[in-house]
């Protein structure tokens, strides 16, 4: 399993993860040694089977034992919104970003 | 290079909000339009510690909407986790179905655009939860993000590329609505969000070459639907010709739809595909449904659109425009089959089909109703009809009952009996006998209106005759009483 | 034993409900936080005390007894919690910088089941960030202490509990096991720690580390204490879908009291000496003990579980892989550590980068590696595979004798920064410990003696799933049969 630079960083972008450089210097050699180690797994017996219909059956729930549609006990709303890093008291407030259903206000329509 | 017509493949996505009372996987009410985060609980919030459960009500009306569209529903489904960080998103994943989705393999009739009827192909549905909202301040620097939406259940609604144009997508999407309306799983309104809508367009040329398929979002009406496919059907066709834009040169993307200028808008490419990172969601066991549960879920579906719709023309033999309008609204048709049943059998098909397609939509639509607020009942609307179908009152007194139940919700009957509106009893056929009377017994007419009272006797026993014996003999007197009056003043 | 605080538990709950009897919850809660007070310094074991919500709980208790209430089979008793499970009103850290000042609103069910017994709740106990780790050096509020020696690790994750119960500062405490993070540090602090079969407790309240490996389970000094308070914690809760009923015996099963006749006692091949994991210290224990198990009529039956040694492999793809998803929602929007920043990628990344450790930030990554397209092939789903192999391999072995036996680490506690330099030497003594997990089975680890140099070690009891009745009876038979033997392992290096 080849580690280097651009995998940590590009692992961290999709975690959210800043790391400064000597970070990713000691990351880089420490995932190398883990990934080396479990790469094993493959050779594993089971490894390569596909979770069959049985081994979900063996997991699985009925209905009745569902959630019945009922509401619960409301929460103590003011707890929680006064516990935010950021609010304006009735939102969550975080810095403007696009809305996945915004179109951009810019931009070329071709 | 070619520029034959190229063909355009369509498919939707619909994001279809379900009826319950509590959101997918926790406790807190689904409502519209409440104060910001105040449906929140510890799930829903994304709060450590807090654990999703799955609510019942929301995989039947799944079910049910996946039978509705003719699907096959799955022995045992389950859940993936889809992670992407989003603040709608509280906690960083969401809860949806990734290899075992509740429903697969379904199709929605629609009319297609050469008139034959076509099966548009559902590739499967599956059960989600819905993000939270977020307002942008325009040209400011905050967002704002509220919940309340966050955990609501989602059905995705996945077609098959089997639309081939603008008109094909909006009837797919009339239809779709038109159905969960009739199983009454989802309110459907496209305004309010409960029903979203994302096509996928390309087009393909007869040399081979494709288009890249763009994903577009941001699409809240049909209108919006029509408009946008359009645009980009003539946009991939410029962007083919122009510069030779095919699949293999150029990545998927994602546009956006912008209302105002009602063009699309490029949002952000695919070359990477999107990193989800599915897997199976820990925090919740697979589910077995029984065939049993589902065979009883079938057996309770309510007739979809398209059967009742044939059923009107060629069962009950109304018109096809007839059969349109009374099944448009689920609560119509049923309002109407309502008023059909009588207690000595089925009343008249048309006859009742054209009080409710003209006078009640008429009404309902003058005064801005809902079906349900009115105060008639589909019985009194009945009773109106016999009322007149046996020849007990007038069209015209049947009409001015009509203008009058309608709002008060009293019974045609009581009414009639209560003010002697029977046709015998109307001052009307009363007043035609008598004329009839008079002009028969002009010596007895002349000798009452000279003062004779003993003259009345004859005329009141020559009206009542006339009308057989049904008369009011009130009325007849009462009748006769203003003529001579009249008579005698002139 | 004259202070009333080192009773078994069952009679101290016993006096307290007794309303004849002088002895109050109050004078237990009281003795607890005096000895809290006296020592927590020396071994930070808690990260929170809670005198005031403890003395007004015992107060509570102590009412119901006088009003002829029965307050429950933990009347009184103190109990510590690990500081990853929610108790209203109490901070919530983690052991992390990331949740800030947060405070839960609710408790966790399981020790809300246990305070509806009686327990009173002293204080929230140290661990490693986010339970991942095996010696609390990755908490961010500093390691906990081994009461054995302080220069040495109480095991981890849920070592503030371990040491805290082991130094005597409560009779009882909380933690969770994911890949051994109850009977690691219960072995290093030679007391009782069980892990219950996945799905017998609620982990509602539990912040999530690998869900699907997570358990709530007891520390005590002794398995009919541990028992007891196991008994209470279990059962189906409508907040967990993955807790369930059992059709085999809970523990509130009245204890079996049997010796150890006529059970066959598995040994693991591979736990022991034919394949050699990082030190064969306490597994050579386990040798040793085969003549008390013959003496007491048990049949010592040696079993081939190869699966076992590659468990951890399976353990460290699974687990990181859940974790980086299970930690996801600390971004910094609705609680807890938020970073400045003014655009939102950058408060993600900035916030999760204060707010982490090393060890989180590096299972984060290797989770999201293993889940990341391209890899989840070859790493995620491969792991599946072999993790439901596994588990059938457990399952056949279990035909052939009823409970497994083992030292529950390779090793006795270790020096503190003996290990943080390789993570993957740290990994990799969790060996005796992740298969449990993986296969979801009941375990529990037992004092069995001290090494030349007076450290404890444990050994490990593990049964079928749903077995956990039989696994308490079993290590409860052990339990009086070690008491009678002195045992010293062999000296033995890496």
């Amino acid at each position: 399993m080849e580690v280097d630079e651009r995998l940590v960083r590009h692992v961290a972008g999709l975690a959210r993860l800043d790391l400064t450089d000597d970070e990713v210097s000691r990351l880089v050699p420490q995932m190398a040694s883990i990934l080396a180690y479990v790469e094993r797994v493959a050779a594993l017996p089971g490894a390569h089977e596909t979770e069959q219909p049985a081994d979900l059956d063996a997991q699985a729930i009925d209905l009745d034992a569902l959630r019945p549609d009922e509401p619960g006990t409301p929460l103590d709303l003011l707890g929680l919104i006064r516990q935010a890093p950021a609010g304006d008291g009735a939102f969550y407030v975080v810095p403007r970003f696009l809305g996945e259903d915004e179109a951009p206000l810019e931009g070329d329509p071709s | 290079m070619s520029v034959a017509t190229p063909r355009l493949l369509i498919g939707i996505e619909v994001h279809l909000q379900l009826k319950t009372r509590t959101k997918c996987f926790s406790s807190s009410p689904v409502s519209f339009g409440a104060d910001p985060n105040t449906l929140l609980d510890p799930t829903s919030a994304g709060l450590p510690g807090a654990l999703p459960v799955l609510n019942r009500e929301a995989v039947r009306q799944g079910i049910r909407t996946g039978l509705a569209l003719g699907c096959r529903i799955a022995a045992i489904t389950k859940w993936d986790r889809k992670s992407y960080f989003y603040p709608d998103l509280p906690k960083g994943y969401q809860i949806s179905q990734f290899d075992q989705p509740l429903c697969v393999e379904g199709a929605v009739e629609i009319e297609g655009d050469d008139g034959q009827l076509k099966r548009v192909r559902i590739r499967r549905a599956h059960l989600e939860e819905d993000t939270g909202r977020s307002t942008h301040d325009v040209g400011g620097s905050k967002s704002r993000v509220d919940l309340n939406r966050a955990g609501t259940p989602l059905l995705e609604i996945v077609s098959e590329p089997d639309l081939a144009s603008a008109e094909e997508a909006v009837r797919y999407l009339e239809a779709l609505r038109e159905i969960v309306a009739y199983v009454g799983t989802s309110d459907g309104n496209m305004q309010e969000g409960n029903l979203r809508c994302e096509p996928n367009v390309n087009l393909v040329y007869a040399n081979g070459d494709r288009t890249p398929i763009v994903e577009v979002k941001n699409i809240n009406s049909v209108q919006a639907v029509r408009m946008a496919i359009e645009f980009e059907a003539q946009r991939q066709a410029e962007a083919y010709e122009a510069r030779g834009e095919t699949a293999d040169n150029t990545p998927r993307s994602t546009r956006g739809f912008d209302d105002v200028r009602q063009v699309t808008v490029h949002q952000r490419s695919k070359e990477s595909a999107d990193d989800y990172r599915y897997f199976p969601e820990p925090d919740l066991p697979p589910l077995r449904i029984p065939v049993s549960y589902v065979e009883d879920l079938r057996a309770t579906l309510p007739e979809l659109p398209r059967v009742k719709r044939q059923r009107y023309v060629d069962g009950l033999g109304l018109s096809a425009y007839d059969a349109g309008v009374l099944t448009a609204d689920p609560v119509l048709a049923t309002w109407y089959e309502a008023a059909l049943a009588g207690p000595k059998g089925q009343r008249d098909p048309k006859a009742v089909a054209t009080w409710v397609s003209t006078e009640l939509l008429r009404y309902v639509n003058d005064e801005r109703l809902a079906l349900g607020d009115v105060a008639l009942t589909p019985e009194g609307l009945g009773e109106l009809v016999d009322l007149l179908d046996e020849g007990t009152i007038t069209r015209r007194t049947a009409q001015e009952l009509f203008r009058e139940v309608v709002k008060s919700g009293a019974s045609p009957a009581a009414l009639v009996a209560e003010r002697g509106l029977a046709r015998v009893q109307d001052t009307g056929a009363v007043e035609a006998a008598a004329a009839a009377a008079i002009e028969a017994n002009a010596a007895a007419w002349a000798d009452w209106v000279g003062g004779n009272e003993k003259a009345k006797g004859r005329l009141f026993g020559a009206v009542m005759k006339a009308l057989a014996g049904q008369g009011d003999p009130a009325v007849v007197a009462q009748v006769l009483e203003r003529l001579v009056g009249e008579a005698r003043g002139a | 034993m004259s202070d009333p605080l080192d009773l078994p538990v069952a009679e101290q709950a016993a006096r307290v409900r007794d309303a004849a009897d002088p002895l109050t919850a109050r004078a237990l809660v009281d003795a607890s936080l005096a000895r809290i007070a006296a020592h927590n310094e020396a071994l930070n074991a808690f990260l929170h005390v809670a005198p005031e919500r403890a003395r007004a709980a015992a107060d509570r208790v102590d009412a119901d007894v006088a009003a002829g209430r029965d307050p429950g089979p933990l009347a009184g008793v103190p109990l510590a919690v690990k500081d990853n499970l929610e108790v209203e009103g109490l901070p919530l850290t983690c052991g992390s910088r990331i949740l800030g000042t947060w405070k839960p609103l609710r408790t966790a069910t399981s020790v809300a089941r246990a305070e509806a017994a009686g327990a009173v709740v002293v204080g929230k106990t140290n661990l490693d960030e986010f339970a991942m780790g095996s010696s609390t050096e990755n908490s961010a509020f500093g390691p906990s202490r081994n009461p054995y020696d302080v220069e040495r690790v109480p095991g981890g994750s849920s070592g503030g509990s371990a040491a805290a119960v082991a130094a005597g500062l409560v009779p009882l405490a909380l933690g969770s096991d994911t890949g051994g993070s109850i009977r690691q540090p219960a072995a290093f602090c030679g007391i009782v720690g069980f892990k219950p079969t996945y799905g017998r407790v609620s982990r509602s309240g539990l912040v999530a580390f690998a869900s699907s490996l997570d358990q709530v389970g007891p520390f005590a000094r002794s398995v009919a204490d541990a028992r007891r308070l196991q008994a209470v914690l279990e059962g189906p809760d409508p907040l967990d879908a993955t807790s369930r009923a059992f059709v085999t015996p809970g523990s509130a099963a009245t204890p079996v009291p049997r010796g150890l006749e006529g059970l066959r006692i598995g040994r693991v091949a591979e736990m022991t000496t034919e394949r050699r994991v990082v030190g064969t210290e306490g597994v050579d224990r386990v040798e040793g003990l085969r003549a008390q198990l013959d003496a007491a009529g048990a049949t010592a039956v040696d079993v081939a579980l190869p699966a076992i040694a590659e468990a951890i492999a399976i353990y460290y793809v699974i687990a990181p892989a859940e974790a980086s998803s299970n930690l996801a929602r600390f971004d910094g929007v609705r609680y807890g550590h938020r970073a400045e920043a003014d655009s939102l990628e950058r408060l993600y990344a900035k916030t999760r980068a204060e707010g982490f450790g090393a060890e989180v930030k590096r299972r984060i990554l290797l989770g999201t590696f293993a889940l990341s397209a391209g890899y989840a092939d070859a790493f995620y789903k491969r792991a599946r595979g072999a993790q439901v192999a596994l588990g059938q391999a457990f399952a056949e072995a279990f035909e052939r004798c009823d409970v497994l036996v083992s030292a529950t680490t390779p090793t006795a506690a270790f020096r503190l920064g003996e290990k943080t330099g390789d993570p993957l030497a740290m990994y990799r003594s969790d060996v005796l410990t992740v298969a449990a997990n993986l296969a979801g089975l009941p375990a529990v680890s037992i004092p069995a003696g001290f090494n030349e140099q007076g450290l404890p070690l444990g050994l490990q009891v593990q049964g079928p799933v749903g077995a956990d009745a039989l696994v308490f009876d079993v290590a409860e038979a052990l339990e009086r049969q070690l008491a009678t033997c002195r045992y010293v392992a062999p000296e033995e290096a890496a």
